[in-house]
């Protein structure tokens, strides 16, 4: 099943390499670098596919950026109580029911597939782990640990196959009390399309902790 | 105060004195990280410093440095020669809650120079809450510490009480009570333990009805009583300031408990209430990175001499600007007179206070000039000779945080800074610009100073 997820996945982004720039919002952004990450293989788990198909309903739900962790994956919107981040996950619910408007020349491909996809992530509602406010939060379906990416990512394995980041920034979650923050450090890919984040928390340094992906800038490049 | 202690502190002030003569000159600056000791080129932010009283050549610093392991202790950084050269020692070993870590912490040594270590671990997740834990020496210094019982739950600071009598080596340990409290009733704590913290007992330092307490501060003075510092939250902040109300506490009995100016401690200002930081944007964040500032607005100091007490607080004053007075007690906290320190042209904060042997103040703290094209953050540091009357000023550093980019905007050093005093010399690290030649790649570091106390 992994096999054809994988298959089904990379010819999918193959087919989009046919276009190189594509207008994001007001941005032009470069999104062969984009296409290249999210259809190697070797950088995510068996359910991220799921996680891309449904990365545009995602957005259409209000959230601009996800954050990826290696089980789950979160909403970057903070909501104060969790029956906020239910009623987000409801909408999510009802945008992932839509038919994708895919662009013609995959349309076929994509619809066929696309369906099984859908189906294999659903959305929830828990703390975060940051600050424990209220997020939205996509997990498998199926009975088994959600798996977007392999635990032990490394940045090393991402500049090897996809060189050097193009900006690296540091992102501070603070919490409100006086307890040493957590430092994010974000490598940026396709015009922050694609943020890999090592978080200083971690005893090894150069561990990707979570992956933040744009939704808009991704789903452009996917659908 | 016991007069049975004064021949002793004097005659150590006298020995500090001549070690203090071999040190560094006045106003030197060291850059603590050199490439070698900091390959990651990290900020190493929240700098704290001790010295130790029977070697003062003899310093150790803690910053926000690698994390501990399940193979290697996290790092303090140690100077044998007086602060002219640095070390990483990997000392501080994961405690029994195998939680990651360190978070906050603080350094301070015992009379017979042996080192302890305040430490936070951080939560392990959803709904966890972390501890704090007194870290004893074992051993040498450069043996692997062992944590001690566990409390509380932020920003942990340490003391040890160095005179001798009843309260002899007792630990204290203010800290910030989050757990399962609203942000509004934060409460003010003091843990002190009597075996080295490997068994603590937790006291409410300072608790008002219907207001939240924080920045916890502590210092001994020569006879014995024990002062904790605190802000009483007395609204909601507006404009990055809130009202509050800054007031000290005294124990007489070794930190058992805090009424000894009575239930609810004495206000330093004259004023009924003042309005202090309480933001997350020190700075002008439309020209450059800025600094949260939410426990950084107090400090409390003894002075070795004569046992007066001094403490620092911030106040928006009629400048427009957020302002930092140091106020002075001169009967064991009961009153207190407050001048203005700060020129009344730029916010300041970060206050971080020390007196000397000879009962010089020293002052370090951080201003901010907004006027040109980008936010120039000084640290400075200002002495007074006469017992806070007047000051003179210096400083330290100035920067412009953009230039570097090994931190994140809003945590550029941290919450506080260090500054302690041994003989008549002041001695600080704060988290500045790496110095001119001592990095490959210009970043934040820990830079270690000293400033003589001598007019």
């Amino acid at each position: 099943m992994r096999t054809q997820i994988i298959a089904f996945t990379t010819m999918f982004l193959l087919l989009l390499g046919s276009f190189p720039l594509c207008v994001s919002g007001e941005t032009v952004t470069d999104q062969s670098k984009i296409k290249a990450i999210l259809s190697d293989s070797t950088l995510w788990g068996e359910d991220f596919n799921a996680l891309l198909a449904n990365v545009k309903a995602i957005k259409n739900s209000g959230e601009t950026k996800i954050e990826v962790f290696a089980n789950e994956a979160v909403g970057a919107t903070p909501h104060p109580t969790i029956e906020g981040a239910l009623r987000e996950a409801s909408e999510l619910r009802l945008q992932m029911q839509k038919v994708r408007s895919f662009k013609s020349q995959f349309r076929t491909l994509v619809n066929a597939r696309a369906e099984e996809l859908y189906q294999k992530v659903a959305p929830s509602a828990h703390p975060s782990k940051d600050d424990e406010s209220g997020r939205v939060v996509l997990l498998s379906n199926e009975v088994k640990k959600t798996s977007y990416f392999p635990v032990g990512l490394t940045l090393k394995s991402i500049t090897e196959r996809h060189g050097a980041p193009e900006k690296i920034t540091k992102q501070l979650i603070d919490t409100g009390d006086e307890r040493r923050p957590i430092v994010l450090t974000l490598y940026h890919y396709g015009d922050g399309a694609i943020m890999f984040a090592e978080s200083d928390l971690g005893e090894e340094p150069e561990i990707i902790e979570r992956v933040i992906l744009d939704t808009a800038k991704v789903s452009a490049a996917i659908f | 105060m016991t007069n049975s202690s004064w021949p002793i502190r004097t005659l150590a002030c006298g020995l500090l004195l001549s070690f203090c003569a071999g040190l560094i000159s006045a106003q030197t600056l060291v850059n603590v990280a050199t490439d070698a000791t900091d390959p990651r080129n990290l900020p190493d932010v929240e700098p704290s410093i001790a010295i130790n009283p029977l070697n003062p050549r003899e310093i150790v610093i803690a910053t926000f440095s690698e994390k501990w392991k399940a193979t290697q202790g996290a790092p303090i950084w140690r100077s044998q020669d007086g602060g002219a050269t640095w070390e990483k020692i990997f000392v501080i070993p994961r405690p029994p809650s195998l939680r990651s870590g360190p978070g906050d912490q603080f350094v301070a040594y015992d009379s017979s120079g042996k080192l302890f270590l305040s430490q936070l671990d951080h939560p392990a997740g959803i709904g966890d809450t972390p501890f704090n834990y007194i870290y004893r020496q074992n051993g040498s210094v450069t043996s692997n510490f062992i944590p001690g019982k566990e409390f509380g739950d932020d920003q942990p600071l340490i003391e040890v009480h160095r005179e001798g009598g009843p309260c002899a080596n007792r630990i204290y340990s203010p800290w910030l009570e989050v757990r399962a409290r609203p942000v509004s009733r934060e409460r003010s704590m003091v843990t002190h333990s009597r075996d080295s913290g490997a068994t603590v007992t937790t006291i409410v330092g300072g608790e008002h009805a219907g207001a939240g307490t924080r920045t916890t501060r502590l210092t001994i003075a020569p006879d014995g009583g024990v002062y904790i510092f605190y802000k009483t939250r007395l609204g909601t902040s507006t404009s990055n300031f809130e009202p509050a109300t800054f007031r000290v506490a005294r124990s007489d009995d070794c930190g058992v408990t805090w009424t000894g100016l009575g239930g609810g401690g004495v206000p330093v200002h004259p004023e009924a209430q003042v309005q202090t930081w309480f933001t997350k944007q020190f700075g002008n964040p439309g020209k450059g990175k800025v600094n949260r500032a939410r426990s950084s607005d107090g400090w409390i100091a003894a002075d070795p001499s004569d046992g007066d007490i001094y403490a620092a607080y911030v106040s928006r004053d009629a400048s427009g600007f957020g302002q930092i007075y140091v106020a002075r007690s001169t009967n064991r906290g009961a009153t207190w007179v407050s001048r203005r320190v700060t020129d009344g042209r730029n916010h300041s904060a970060f206050p971080a206070l020390a007196v000397a042997a000879n009962g010089t103040i020293g002052f370090l703290y951080i201003d901010y000039d907004d006027s040109g094209p980008r936010t120039i953050f000084r640290h400075r540091f200002a002495r007074s000779f006469d017992n806070g009357a007047t000051w003179t000023d210096l400083t330290l550093q100035s920067m412009d945080p953009d230039r570097t980019n090994n931190y994140p905007n809003e945590f550029i050093w941290g919450d506080y800074e260090g500054l302690t005093a041994a003989g008549n010399t002041f001695f600080g690290v704060f988290t500045g610009e790496s110095l001119p030649g001592k990095r490959t790649l210009l970043q934040l570091d820990p830079i270690f100073f000293t400033v003589s106390a001598e007019p």
